[in-house]
């Protein structure tokens, strides 16, 4: 059962999940996955700064240092760039990933109170042009505090078929993670879909609707074209 | 990647989570009951058909890759209709936002989330409800202010009324031309076009104080109304024959005008003639009057003279004489000739003689008329 089984404690986990929806036509219909390790497998034991992209940009703006490097942030001073969604707040933070003083990270805190037992996932997001049939690799670090009530955080990919991240979405990948009070390396792989022209990176935190903010940070943030 | 991977399914990470442990996974659940049918943008089709619907959902997105967002907008719209889909809906928020109908796809995106969310598809809510932060920045809005709001007033925009809580309120509206109609009771109505062109822009529409409609004139009175006898059929008659019409002796006046012109001509000459020949026999007689020892010269000029004015005498009788008939047989034609009709009679009638003379020793008469 992957991950899921290694857990010390069931009684308070609780799942939610991206089902696949058909978008047109058919009835609506989620494809079970069924339970995988996924990403999480790669992610749980890895330390920050494992398995992690060169060409990354110090100066934490972003940017296409390296060859194949779409976009980069390393939040050095700042979250410029990343445009916060609504119920987020967003601030710098200089807890950096890999312990700089020099440098900081993005703090994301989902703030969205409502009163259903539901999981929602808000976050910041950063536009980039892309292109179709290319696969992705796609990096991030997080950190979750201990000491808040039951969330998560982690990344999503959407990749549309116009410019500037509009029209149709056409596919998305997203990665998750729970691990408190330490960096965890996230990594995702995908090939874009062949009419892909821009992607949006979204970094997230998710709680549930009743539960009160759930905040976690994120590092080194990278999209590359393999 | 799976055909369905690439344009119809999300797909996503599950979010695993417990308080204070880590935990990650990916998951899906199981799928929930079809949501119900919700306010579609298009007409609802009678009858259900997701095959149709499906097949035109993967047009659109074909459409779509290619770049043709509008026709890829019109098939999601039938696709729609056909069946309704929430991520159909979802598709054709994104379509209508890309061809700059930002408050219709801000609209519908928000509808999904809501659907979505009576579902507890809280993914697909948390995408939807994404997508509409990413088109805020994007909106036009139109405000209208009502200045001076008059009873039962109405205020509607494209003939969707805006509520007096909306009032002032800057409301998303899509690129385009906008029509705001305001009416109330007594008041005439007032309305003002509003065209959106660019976007993030804010339209102030200010809605002045209605003037007092224009009286109306008092309706008829009421007649009881009998209703008209039917027409009698029609009978067909021979048309009767035309009368014949009666002679109104215009020939026989225009033969007595032409008589009576050559014999005014006639006449004319004669007279001349007769003067002519006064006037030779005159001479004759001035040549060697006592007619003894008379020159041979005075001889000759004489018999020229005499024979002259024989001549100038014989014509004379001729143009007279014919001249005299002519014009009496004229005048007898004309006056025994039949009557026009009265119409007619002036125009018939419409003839005179003018004497002319070209003070030369020349003069004549012109005839005129007309006929």
């Amino acid at each position: 059962m992957g991950a899921f089984s290694a857990l010390p404690s069931r009684a308070s986990l609780v799942a939610v999940g991206f089902g696949s929806l058909v978008l047109a036509g058919c009835p609506v219909d989620e494809r079970a996955l069924g339970e995988r390790a996924g990403p999480l497998a790669e992610s749980a034991g890895g330390a920050a700064g494992d398995d992690f992209p060169q060409g990354f940009d110090a100066s934490g703006q972003g940017g296409a240092d390296a060859a194949g490097v779409i976009g980069s942030w390393g939040f050095a001073h700042d979250t410029s760039g990343w445009q916060a969604e609504s119920d987020v707040d967003q601030s710098f933070s200089t807890l950096d990933a890999d312990g700089s003083a020099q440098s900081g990270s993005l703090l994301l805190t989902n703030t969205g109170i409502g009163t259903g037992n539901q999981y929602h996932a808000r976050g910041s997001s950063v536009c980039l042009s892309v292109a179709g049939g290319v696969t992705y690799d796609m990096f991030a670090k997080i950190r979750i505090d201990r000491g808040q009530n039951t969330g998560s955080a982690g990344f999503v990919v959407e990749f549309f078929n116009a410019p500037d991240c509009e029209g149709l979405m056409l596919n998305l990948t997203s990665y998750a993670t729970a691990t408190t009070e330490r960096w965890v390396l996230a990594k995702k792989t995908e090939k874009a879909p062949d009419a892909t022209q821009s992607a949006q990176f979204r970094l997230i935190a998710s709680k549930l609707e009743a539960d009160p903010p759930f905040s976690a940070r994120f590092d080194d943030v990278t999209l590359r074209a393999e | 990647m799976p055909r369905f991977f690439r344009s119809h399914f999300f797909v996503g990470a599950a979010l695993v989570v417990a308080s204070g442990h880590a935990l990650a996974d990916e998951a899906a659940r199981s799928a929930p009951a079809a949501p119900p049918a919700p306010a579609a943008p298009a007409a609802v089709a009678p009858v259900d058909d997701p095959v149709r619907a499906k097949a035109l959902s993967d047009e659109a997105v074909e459409l779509a890759n290619n770049g043709d967002f509008p026709a890829a907008c019109a098939k999601l719209e039938q696709s729609l209709a056909a069946h309704h889909g929430l991520g159909t809906e979802f598709h054709l928020a994104g379509c209508w936002a890309k061809i700059g109908r930002t408050a219709s796809a801000y609209a519908l995106f928000e509808e999904v989330a809501t659907q979505a969310h009576e579902l507890g598809q809280n993914e697909r809510e948390d995408l939807a409800r994404q997508r509409m932060d990413a088109l805020v920045p994007k909106l036009s809005r139109i405000r209208v202010d009502v200045v001076s709001p008059a009873p039962h007033i109405e205020v509607r925009r494209d003939d969707v009324l805006v509520p007096e809580s909306a009032w002032g309120q800057p409301l998303p509206v899509d690129r385009g031309s906008h029509e705001i109609r305001v009416t109330a009771d007594g008041k005439a109505p007032w309305s003002t076009k509003v065209d959106v062109t660019d976007p993030a822009t804010i339209i102030a529409v200010q809605v002045p104080a209605l003037t007092d409609a224009p009286k109306e004139a008092p309706p008829p009175p009421v007649v009881p109304v009998t209703p008209a006898p039917a027409p009698a059929p029609l009978k067909l008659q021979p048309l009767p024959a035309p009368p014949e019409t009666p002679a109104d002796g215009g020939t026989e006046r225009t033969l007595a005008i032409i008589v009576g012109s050559v014999g005014v001509a006639a006449l004319a000459g004669g007279i001349v003639e007769g003067a002519q020949y006064l006037d030779s026999n005159r001479e004759a007689k001035g040549i060697c009057p006592s007619g003894v020892n008379c020159t041979e010269d005075e001889i000759s000029r004489h018999g020229k003279a005499v024979d002259e004015a024989r001549n100038e005498r014989t014509w004379s009788y001729v143009g007279v004489g014919l001249g005299s008939v002519a014009v009496v047989g004229a005048a007898y034609l004309f006056f025994t000739a039949p009557h026009p009709p009265p119409g007619d009679r002036q125009r018939a009638t419409a003839i005179g003689v003018a004497p002319w003379a070209d003070g030369r020793g020349t003069w004549g008469g012109a005839l005129h008329g007309s006929f």
